[in-house]
């Protein structure tokens, strides 16, 4: 890896937001949450306040040591030995969400389209361009994200407005007055645990051009995964209503059911655009938890990892206990994963800033040799690329 | 000098005597204008007036050649050569004159609106008329020899200030390591430019106008010229090429976004149509209107072959008319075309080997495809693609197969510039749809390293 | 190692492209179901009746007109078990994706839906798109197929057209698709309600020798009718008269006309806005519930002594409308109520949304209890705003300066 990957500022942003929506778009799981009612939207709105929450420490020390790699900064904090101790966490908490993702996708299109194919045929349609995008890198990754995600938002919004003949405002009403504070909090606590792409934003935030402060690149991403996040929301709430949507297993597929349906279904584009999103966002997570392995084992390159980790998915998903559905639901509900992501996101977001406070001195001397070292590297490969041509020339 | 250049008929070696020391001319019948060489070369020296001094007397400008391996390759080049008896060098008169293709529209690139010239086959002719677009003292304009035998001069085209460093040297690389006998058409150099023949994309744009090379030389690329086509090529050519024909510039803006809307849903049909419609049909049947599905099925009743295989075949069907209509002579012409679009239109249809419905699908899919000249490869690649893909794993493998297609654009590289590079901030005013002119203040970000500003100021 | 591991990739997408498609489905080889009728047998056992399209069987390309039916019975104990019978006389897979209407004999429906409902919303490819209704009277359900289908081919597309048309221009009829029924079925303030399908002889039946048609109907349909469902089981049909009122009082007006006596004579009024707002409230144990009805309409015939051109004439027509509306609406609660304790109106969810947190502690005998006592006051204000295109009525002679 001589020559970093640059990516811009606006791709990340609709890397993130865009492998952040892929839930929502597959299950939905804030019409389960307490309170599960017509308040669904209100328990949205709440979480995202408990997203900034959750997702403060790490998003603090990331701008913190800008310009370095999460590696660089756990090894900081933490010294060597045990970086690399949260570095596989870290990587296998990526591990986690990527195998679950693939599950999920593939039960889902067991589920909906193609029910005699068996599932190794589903998980290798899966698997194929995403190693071959993780395998080119993050720029790679980054400029398929801002090709599809815009095309996935835009999707969005034409159903939204074709839909809006079906809505009833009735069907959210009345508001506030079901819930408790309680539920509405608890609701809202668990959907912000379920979002776990601060770890894109941190992971590629080392590849961006510029150097600005990631707090811009933060609230960004949450804007437009809000904005994604209410276009399903607000319409399979209006139009399917809570109860019924509640019961299906693909809600937003659904509604897209319902909407023109005199002439053309505008199901099998809404099919399409969720396929390439959940793609990228597996394409995001493999490369994550490959990062991490090359740089917990320094020898080996990134791309070394990449196809190993989905061998390892492809296994998994043989596993009988891992094909039923209840287990599946299981996995999805609550109780696990939104536990899994406070505790990896949160939980060792503290850790790292309180290692980081007590000796936050030395650590920002530290930082600053690191970055100036950072730069007389990048510096002297750009010389000799320079100088290669002219001898060329 | 007769051994070196052989017995030919066309090889005057001439023997004059002057009044003082006998010389000698050489030239090549049917390069040079025997006329001119007779009035300002052998008349001169063969007058009674005549001195001895050789440079003084012809009345035309000369260069001196001092190695015989250059009088060689100045005699092949159509100059004529005097060699004055002891004369310490000869002098190389260039009296060209050659039978040739004058000037005249371009056949495979009509256009509407704007210049209607196109290149020739004499490297010169198409120099001056890149230099008649930019009179600027910048053009610069490098000359190669290029292959063992045929000696071709290729020139290299750009403007000093603006162009691509980093391309031009790779470009320069690449032609010293041509080690070749023939370079007969740019084809030949093309090929051997390109990273690898095996890419989808070889980055190297083609074109006969010269107001499209001055265009592209204008926005920091170099254009290859090469004795003995009116093909030129331009390096490098991104993606979105496909969408700035000349002709877009010299249209009104609403009018030209108008047409590279067209293009663009253009590729998309090209591309994404037949497998699409394979996809539906054969696993998800409800996603289709019902009025269509039972005149599809009324219209497919008697097939005996299942969609893809219809598709395939009509796909290929397609590509070998169109190759016999471009290769035909045109007396024959119209008589394959009508036989070709029955046979293949009309009567399969009846038949029963094919289904009306796979006929109108490749149409509109290769149809669309024609409007995009430059991008074959690409589209006879992925269109099979994802027919098959379609066909095996439905919608699911239209998605996985499009997210492998935008995998494989965004990380190509062509001469050190990603192929998509101008969807940037900065360049999307000329990426996909074009702003009015007066908008353009910068050249594109990604290829010009220095001098920005199209402006003066 | 790069070119190597491509051709083996290469080689693994081809391999799994050879070995065959699992998932594929031929639309030649389908028989497309295009209206289902469930029924149970004597042995209560399901019994369905799929009316399928079939395309005869010719090699060459000649246009139009080309579907005939096979009407196909089957029994089983569960729904897709029938549809693989092997009982079944149809070499064809079939496939129910495009159904358009889905009817229920009147023993179905009184027996219960749930088990239907859940097979329904359950399979990936029956869907929630089709109409239903139900076939009132104890007909043979054979006759629907030999009914008059006005100007379509076939039963399930004559259903869908009628339910696209007349629901813009028919007060009197109700249409429900799969999907409406199933959310007011979720409702918890909601009961809901489907088309009714009324098979009657046709009196202007000739042999087909005489009219000179293909086929002769001996049958037709009438759409207009509701059946009124509680707890997913059919309890009644409300007449057409209330169905104009369930359609006034959900909100789902068609651009309908309303034949009203005015003092013996009939006059016709055509609707160009109608709002109908219900308040509720709960005093001294019983639920309140205000229903104001506005209207604008416009005169179409006037057959009456009054000219409604002037203010006076126009006061009269309004009044013998308000009061012929609002006898009616009282009427038809009064049965609901009454006979069959079913809140189709939707009193319920608007009680919810006006009245949230006593909502709580009566919603679970709100159909039986509340619903079936509640008082209605009944307030209806219809606005003439337009005569039409003549002021005196036809035959009398207008005077001038006015």
């Amino acid at each position: 890896m001589n020559k970093r990957a640059h990516i811009t500022s606006l791709q990340l942003v609709l890397a993130a937001a865009g492998s952040a929506l892929m839930f929502p778009y597959t299950f939905m799981p804030i019409l389960r949450v307490p309170p599960a009612n017509q308040d669904a939207w209100v328990v949205f709105l709440l979480s995202i306040v408990y997203v900034f929450v959750i997702n403060a420490p790490f998003i603090y020390l990331a701008n913190k040591f800008r310009g370095l790699d999460i590696c660089a900064m756990n090894e900081l904090i933490l010294g060597k030995v045990a970086s690399k101790f949260t570095l596989m966490i870290i990587a296998l908490f990526a591990i986690f969400c990527f195998i679950e993702c693939m599950i999920l996708t593939v039960m889902f299109v067991k589920m909906q389209l193609l029910a005699e194919t068996p599932e190794w045929a589903i998980g290798l349609l899966i698997l194929v361009p995403t190693v071959y995008a993780a395998k080119k890198g993050a720029g790679t990754i980054a400029r398929l994200a801002f090709f599809i995600i815009p095309t996935i938002i835009l999707l969005l919004i034409i159903f939204f407005i074709i839909g809006l003949k079906e809505m009833d405002i009735a069907q959210i009403q009345p508001i506030l007055t079901d819930s408790t504070p309680w539920e509405l909090n608890k609701g809202a606590f668990l959907t912000a645990s379920r979002f776990s792409e601060v770890l894109i934003v941190v992971v590629f935030s080392y590849f961006l051009i510029k150097k600005t402060s990631l707090y811009g690149v933060y609230l960004k991403t949450i804007g437009v995964f809000s904005l994604g996040y209410l276009l399903m929301l607000v319409p399979v709430l209006l139009t399917v209503g809570s109860e019924v949507a509640k019961i299906a297993n693909n809600p937003y597929t659904l509604f897209t059911r319902l909407i023109a349906g005199q002439f053309f279904r505008v199901q099998s584009i809404n099919i399409l655009g969720w396929f390439t999103g959940v793609i990228i966002k597996l394409t995001l997570y493999n490369f994550i938890a490959s990062y991490m392995f090359s740089r917990v084992i320094k020898k080996k390159p990134q791309k070394f990892f990449v196809l190993p980790l989905a061998f390892i998915a492809f296994a998994v998903s043989f596993v009988p206990l891992l094909r039923k559905m209840s287990f599946l639901n299981l996995i999805k509900s609550d109780l696990i994963f939104p536990w899994i992501v406070f505790g990896v996101i949160f939980g060792m977001g503290m850790i790292l800033l309180i290692f980081y406070l007590v000796r936050k001195k030395k650590i920002d001397k530290k930082i600053k040799e690191e970055l100036q070292y950072e730069d007389d590297r990048e510096n002297v490969l750009n010389e000799k690329q320079e100088q290669a041509l002219k001898d060329k020339g | 000098m007769k051994n070196a250049l052989g017995e030919c008929i066309d090889i005057i070696i001439d023997k004059i005597k002057t009044v003082h020391e006998e010389a000698v001319l050489i030239y090549i019948d049917g390069l040079s204008d025997k006329n001119l060489i007779d009035r300002d070369m052998i008349a001169p020296i063969k007058s009674l007036n005549f001195n001895g001094d050789v440079e003084r007397a012809v009345n035309v400008s000369f260069n001196t050649i001092k190695s015989p391996e250059q009088i060689i390759s100045k005699v092949l080049d159509g100059n004529a050569i005097l060699y004055y008896s002891n004369h310490p060098h000869a002098l190389s008169i260039d009296l060209k004159k050659w039978d040739m293709r004058s000037v005249e529209t371009p056949d495979a690139e009509s256009v509407t609106r704007g210049p209607k010239e196109s290149f020739t086959e004499n490297i010169l002719t198409n120099i001056s008329l890149i230099r008649r677009k930019l009179r600027t003292p910048n053009l610069a304009i490098e000359n190669k020899r290029i292959g063992h035998q045929t000696n071709t001069v290729v020139a290299l085209v750009y403007l000093q200030d603006i162009v691509n460093q980093k391309v031009l040297t790779t470009i320069k690389e690449k032609l010293n390591q041509i080690n070749t006998d023939a370079i007969l058409e740019t084809g030949y150099l093309e090929q051997y430019i390109e990273e690898s023949p095996f890419k989808l994309f070889s980055g190297i744009g083609l074109t006969q106008k010269p107001d499209i090379v001055a265009a592209k030389i204008l926005e920091g690329r170099v254009a290859i010229l090469c004795d003995g086509t009116p093909h030129a090529l331009t390096v490098p050519e991104l993606f979105t090429e496909f969408l700035h024909k000349a002709e877009d510039f010299y249209n009104r803006t609403i009018y030209a976004n108008f047409i590279r809307t067209l293009k663009i849903l253009a590729l998309i049909l090209a591309i994404l149509l037949p497998g699409i419609f394979v996809a539906l049909i054969t696993f998800s049947l409800e996603m289709i209107p019902f009025t269509f599905l039972t005149n599809f099925i009324q219209a497919t009743k008697g097939t005996p072959f299942p969609e893809v295989v219809e598709l395939l075949f009509l796909t290929v069907m397609f590509e070998l008319l169109k190759e016999a209509g471009l290769r035909m002579p045109k007396a024959v012409g119209s008589a394959i075309t009508i036989v070709g679009a029955l046979i293949l239109g009309d009567v399969a249809v009846s038949a029963g080997v094919v289904g009306a419905p796979s006929v109108i699908i490749i149409a509109i899919s290769a149809v669309a495809g024609l409007m995009l000249s430059n991008l074959n490869e690409f589209l006879l690649i992925y269109r099979l693609i994802f027919i098959l893909l379609g066909a095996s794993m439905g919608i699911i493998g239209i998605g996985a197969g499009i997210v492998f297609m935008i995998t494989q654009l965004v990380s190509t590289e062509v001469f050190g510039i990603p192929l998509l590079a101008n969807f940037n901030k900065h360049e999307m005013k000329d990426t996909l749809w074009r702003y009015p002119l007066k908008k353009f203040k910068y050249r594109p970000f990604t290829l010009v390293n220095n001098n920005i500003k199209r402006r003066a100021d | 190692m790069n070119k190597k591991t491509k051709l083996l990739i290469l080689l693994l997408l081809l391999s799994f492209f050879m070995t065959g498609c699992w998932s594929q489905s031929e639309p030649k080889e389908m028989a497309i179901i295009t209206c289902t009728v469930y029924d149970l047998d004597e042995n209560n056992n399901l019994k369905i009746y799929l009316d399928m399209l079939d395309f005869p069987n010719i090699a060459s390309n000649e246009g139009g007109g080309g579907q005939t039916a096979k009407i196909v019975t089957l029994t089983g104990t569960s729904f897709p078990e029938m549809v693989r019978d092997t009982k079944s006389t149809i070499d064809k897979m079939m496939y129910a994706a495009h159904n358009r209407a889905r009817i229920f004999t009147e023993t179905f429906a009184k027996n219960g839906l749930t088990d239907t409902l859940d097979f329904l919303i359950r399979d990936y490819i029956a869907d929630e798109r089709p109409y239903m209704f139900v076939l009132k009277g104890d007909t043979d359900p054979m006759l629907l197929f030999k009914s008059n289908k006005g100007l379509s081919a076939r039963l399930g597309d004559y259903l869908y057209a009628m339910a696209q048309v007349r629901k813009q221009d028919n007060d009197f009829a109700v249409f429900k698709t799969t999907m409406d029924f199933i959310k007011e079925f979720y409702s918890p303030g909601r009961q809901s309600v489907m088309g009714v399908i009324e098979i009657f002889p046709d009196d202007t039946y000739r042999t087909p020798e005489e009219s000179g048609e293909n086929e002769a109907h001996k049958y037709y349909m009438s759409l207009n009718g509701l059946a009124v469902f509680k707890d997913n089981k059919l309890v009644g049909y409300l007449d057409k008269f209330g169905i104009r009122v369930y359609n006034l009082l959900t909100n789902n007006i068609a651009k309908a006309y309303i034949s009203f006596p005015v003092e013996g004579s009939i006059c016709c009024a055509y609707s160009l806005k109608t709002n109908c707002k219900i308040d509720t409230r709960f005093e001294k144990g019983a639920v309140y519930a205000d229903v104001k009805l506005s209207k604008e309409i416009m005169i179409v015939q006037n057959n009456s002594e009054y000219d409604v051109s002037t203010i006076s004439g126009v006061k009269k027509v309004q009044e013998e409308l308000n009061n012929y509306l609002k006898t009616q609406i009282e009427q038809a609660i009064n049965q609901v109520q009454t006979e069959f304790k079913s809140d189709i109106f939707g009193i319920g969810d608007l009680f919810h949304k006006q009245n949230p947190e006593i909502w709580k502690i009566i919603q679970s005998n709100w159909d039986d209890d509340y619903f079936a006592n509640a008082i209605f006051n009944v307030n209806v204000d219809a606005k003439i705003q337009i005569a039409g295109q003549i002021r005196e009525k036809i035959g009398e002679k207008a005077e001038s300066g006015s």
